[in-house]
């Protein structure tokens, strides 16, 4: 079946329906037309009554008038005359249209032309000579810029008359189309702000699948301020020492086979995410209708975890788990990020007393708390409970691996390094960052000043420390101590705290640089990243957030945000590096855009790097930087 | 005394004048009509087919039509002499969509990319076919459309563009125009002429 069955299907005679409609209209207009009659008043008719069939005139009258019964203004142009331009005349709708009254302008093309806006008056010439050269008829839909300078949409038709046989001119028919020209502008951006909404995937884990640490602080601090709940926040450890061999990647595996087990423990609705390396927080609010109070589900989930048997590579493994339980009413003055840290101090005491639960009936005293936060971090610094981890960076214009990244990990009480996420919001948080930056940074320097320092190090340090006005000397001195040569170093200014101080933040930035090292902003475009920071601070890098990088082949927002930011930053005179990246697809879109650095899993993990003085090592073995063979697969 | 007068004035004669004009007056009045019936059987579904061609909204089309009608019959007496009555009908309807459109703005609120396209479905009958064909004209520019669909309702170029409002040289234009544009629509939804199939296959065969 093809378009010519189907016309020949369509095109019949009148159906029953449509003859029954045909009659009722028939009735109904006779019955109204006997019953003004019978009434005595008239039905006003206002078409006028002229045979359209019949009427003698000629086309481009016949055109226009049908335009002026349609308030549609016209111009009217007929070829030939004197001087070879013809004639050219428009009714009083499209002098009005084009913002003219009537009658006051003498027409000719070049008037017409230039009262078009200029970047659409070469469009509306071709389409003109278009349709005069070929013959039939076009449409063109352009601006017009009024005397007042205000602009207006027109669309219009051109149409070929003819007269004796052969084209005698141009009849344009046209109307004012701003509202609707707006409008569908307004509908195509709905159409692609819709398409680009993406959701947010910053507040999940990428690992898990769970909500991360920020979300779960925010849903707390949203019950706290509601209804009132429960937190119960859950530790897990593995119960023997990990082996050595273990890679990042069997680490993850745990870590998502943990969520999935607790998944499917608490059930879907509850809000259950990873708030830290090892740390798992559940939320109950009443509001959920739960009859099962937070100690039993805590009870249920330890007892769940202590018995499961967790596979990793070939072995099996057992977790040490306990849990704390936080009871807080609505309106606690404690946060969420209180809150939080309470159920984890529960949580450790329950393993130290080696229970099962600790519950908390109400959350601690602030200074208690507080207290208990400086310390743990005075006593992570004080007892050196960190690693340092080196993960490589590639210069996409060399396509080799020419910096690395010094990441720091925290030990836990196993010894086990684990990701730093939670104690560094912990520390920022308490005001006690300065003291493990400054560890970063002497211990970083220290390795890299005893190494060849071949490659360029990138060593993070807080926006909040940026407020200390020693920070600057301690970093330069040390620089001096270990013999860094300054031009290999970048630090790096993490901003998931608000840089505090302006003031001390830019002189630190500015002796940084004088110093001889560069500035980069980490995790660009979440959290406090200003564009004004690119205004003022002296960056010299812009570290793009892993969270535009990770979908970025498929999502044309991500895209949009990272082609754009490159571009910006290259005008400015920064350079921009990615996060997160992990395959060539990623790569290649990264290259397309100018992006300078790729890092993430695609590079290589991150690799334990040597800086204990007291294990005496050899050089070479110091500098087991990952080697470039797996950097670049 | 004045109806008196009046009523003396009259003359069997007169009044016989009167009788004879108002008998006339009802049997030419009964002529209308029963003219008017029929024209309206024999038009309706053509200019309803025309306007719906163009104007999505049946209830706007419908609206306009019993409107044009009843003008119609208002204007009988002048209206029966033209050449073909229903394209004063077609005029009329036209202008009161076109000022009912004006009032309501009704394309600003509802633009053709929203809509969805007609499902695909087997063509059992003729409802079924005009549907579909109706759905794709919608898809086209509304001058091709009307233009096409006054085509296929038997109107001569001549006879489209003074209904319309259009000159010759575009009403040509435009047909061809509808075609090609409805040939496309219909080989995206797949209905694609037996023998062009054959063709492709022939191209891909042994040779």
């Amino acid at each position: 079946m093809d378009l010519d069955d189907i016309l020949a299907l369509a095109e019949t005679r009148p159906s029953p329906l449509e003859l029954a409609r045909a009659r009722r209209v028939a009735r109904a207009a006779q019955s109204r037309h006997d019953l003004s009659l019978a009434e005595g008043y008239k039905i006003m008719v206002d078409t006028a009554l002229v045979d359209p069939l019949t009427w003698d005139v000629d086309e481009a009258t016949r055109v226009a008038r049908a335009a002026q019964l349609a308030k549609l203004g016209t111009i009217t142009w007929v070829a030939g005359g004197r001087d070879g331009l013809g004639r050219i005349h428009w009714s009083d709708e499209m002098a009005m249209i084009f913002g003219q009254a009537p009658g006051t302008l003498r027409l000719t093309p070049e008037t017409l032309f230039g009262l078009v806006h200029p970047a659409d008056a070469e469009r509306v010439r071709r389409a003109v000579r278009t349709a005069w050269t070929r013959c039939r008829p076009g449409e063109v839909g352009f601006r017009v810029v009024q005397p007042g300078g205000s602009i207006r949409h027109v669309h219009c038709h051109l149409e070929i008359t003819t007269r004796e046989g052969g084209p005698s001119g141009i009849i344009v028919t046209g109307e004012d189309v701003t509202a609707l020209e707006l409008a569908r502008q307004e509908r195509r951006r709905l159409a692609i702000r819709s398409q680009m909404l993406g959701a947010d995937l910053a507040v999940l884990d990428g690992l898990t699948g769970l909500p991360n640490r920020g979300y779960v602080i925010d849903e707390v601090d949203r019950a706290r301020r509601t209804t009132g709940g429960a937190l119960v926040v859950v530790a897990t450890e593995p119960a023997t020492r990990l082996p050595d061999a273990l890679t990042d990647a069997d680490r993850d595996r745990l870590t998502a086979s943990v969520a999935r087990l607790l998944r499917t423990v608490v059930g879907n609705d509850v809000t259950a995410g990873l708030v830290g390396s090892g740390l798992w927080g559940v939320l109950l609010a009443p509001a959920d209708g739960r009859t099962e109070a937070a100690e039993s589900l805590a009870a249920r989930i330890v007892e769940t975890f202590r018995n499961h048997l967790f596979g990793i590579r070939q072995n099996t493994l057992r977790l040490n788990t306990s849990a704390g339980v936080v009871r807080f009413g609505s309106g606690v003055l404690a946060t969420g990020f209180d809150l939080l840290v309470d159920g984890e101090h529960a949580a450790r005491d329950a393993r130290r007393d080696t229970a099962s639960v600790v519950v908390l009936d109400q959350p601690v005293a602030d200074g208690e708390r507080t207290a208990r936060c400086r310390s743990r971090v005075r006593h992570a610094v004080s007892a050196s409970r960190f690693a340092l981890y080196a993960q490589p960076i590639v210069d996409l214009n060399l396509h080799q691996v020419t910096r690395h990244e010094i990441l720091l990990r925290v030990r836990s009480d196993t010894g086990e390094p684990v990701a730093p996420v939670a104690f560094l919001d912990m520390a920022e948080r308490v005001g006690e960052i300065l003291a493990v930056d400054k560890w970063v940074v002497h211990h970083a320097l220290e390795f890299i000043g005893r190494g060849a320092q071949t490659s360029h190090y990138q060593v993070n340090i807080s926006g909040k420390s940026l407020a200390d006005p020693g920070l600057l000397t301690f970093v330069t001195e040390a620089i001096d101590r270990y013999g860094v040569k300054p031009e290999r170093l970048t630090f790096e200014i993490t901003e998931t705290a608000l840089i505090e101080n302006r003031n001390e933040a830019l002189a630190f930035a500015r002796g940084i640089r004088a110093a001889g090292c560069h500035l980069a902003l980490d995790d660009f475009g979440t959290g406090y990243g200003a564009l004004a920071h690119l205004k003022y601070l002296p960056v010299d890098l812009v570290k793009i957030d892993g969270t535009f990088i990770v979908d970025l082949c498929r999502s044309p927002a991500d895209q949009a945000v990272v082609s754009k930011l490159v571009e910006l930053c290259q005008t400015l005179g920064i350079r921009v590096a990615a996060e997160y990246v992990q395959d060539d697809a990623t790569v290649e879109h990264l290259k397309s855009y100018g992006v300078d650095f790729a890092q993430g899993y695609w590079t290589g993990r991150p690799e334990p790097i040597t800086v204990s003085q007291d294990a005496v090592q050899t050089v070479e073995l110091e500098l087991r930087f990952p080697p470039q063979h797996t950097a670049l697969g | 005394m004045i109806e008196f007068e009046g009523t003396a004035a009259l003359t069997p004669e007169q009044a016989d004048c009167e009788a004879t004009r108002e008998a006339e007056a009802a049997r030419m009045k009964a002529a209308h009509d029963q003219e008017f019936a029929a024209f309206t059987e024999a038009s309706y579904h053509q200019v309803e087919r025309i306007l719906r061609s163009a104007c999505r909204d049946r209830e706007v089309v419908e609206d306009a039509l019993n409107e044009a009608y009843l003008h119609g019959r208002v204007q009988w007496s002048k209206l029966r002499v033209h050449d073909r009555p229903i394209g004063w009908i077609i005029v009329t309807a036209r202008h009161k969509i076109r000022k009912d459109r004006q009032r309501h703005l009704r394309e600003a609120a509802m633009a053709p990319e929203d809509l969805p396209t007609a499902p695909h479905s087997n063509i059992a009958d003729v409802w079924e076919a005009q549907e579909l064909l109706r759905g794709w004209l919608h898809r086209l520019p509304a001058r091709h459309a009307e233009v096409f669909q006054m085509a296929q309702e038997g109107f001569s170029n001549q006879e489209i563009a003074r209904i319309l409002g259009l000159t010759e040289n575009s009403v040509r234009s435009y047909k061809v125009a509808a075609r090609r544009g409805l040939r496309e629509l219909a080989e995206e939804a797949g209905y694609v002429a037996p023998d062009s199939h054959r063709r492709q296959g022939a191209s891909r065969g042994p040779r």
